[in-house]
């Protein structure tokens, strides 16, 4: 069993998924880059806060 | 025609239909990146979703109820293409609700499956635009 952090889990998730939907949306490799950077923080910024969040319900 | 095909490919083989369009890094990264998120979520014991729940009732007859969620779960599993038919043939992704990463197993799956719908609608997408030119 790999990833028990919870936290590694979703990062890895948000780095293979943000590149991924970088590459569909752009060809130039700056753009790629750019909307690559900015979707991984939005989910890891997302993932974090949501956590921190929940932990008060 | 030509462009249906090429959705079809590409659903089939995640990133063949960019590797038509010569596009290698993309089809690399297309490929690599879906196979990377079901080999992680096999590992992580997630499983795909089935479209219905099997219940028994008091005679220990096995019924099979669908389910509106499961069925979706099921069409985004489904989007894995070739790779969803060698994961079963293979006998993975049963998963296992007793791991404490089942659930991000079984979410890396079905993310896989629709990712892989986007890749094969851009490739139809660039397939219909060079068709046009």
């Amino acid at each position: 069993m790999i990833f028990k952090s919870h936290l590694i889990s979703m990062l890895v998730f948000s780095g293979i998924v943000s590149t991924i939907i970088a590459f569909i949306r752009h060809d130039d490799k700056a753009m790629i880059r750019k909307e690559g950077i900015k979707l991984f923080l939005y989910m890891s910024i997302g993932i974090i806060a949501g956590s921190w969040i929940i932990n008060f319900l | 025609m030509r462009p249906y095909l090429i959705f079809l490919l590409s659903w089939l083989i995640p990133g063949s239909g960019h590797y038509i369009h010569k596009k290698y890094t993309k089809a690399l990264v297309f490929f690599s990146g879906i196979l990377l998120l079901v080999i992680l979520g096999i590992i992580m014991e997630g499983k795909f979703f089935l479209p219905y729940t099997e219940t028994s009732n008091n005679y220990g007859v096995v019924q099979k109820q669908f389910h509106p969620l499961l069925i979706l779960g099921f069409l985004g599993d489904l989007g894995l293409g070739l790779f969803n038919v060698i994961v079963n043939l293979l006998g993975f992704a049963k998963g296992n609700i007793e791991s404490v990463t089942y659930h991000y197993g079984t979410t890396y799956l079905v993310s896989a499956g629709l990712l892989n719908y986007l890749v094969a609608l851009n490739a139809f997408d660039i397939a219909r635009k060079g068709g046009e030119k």
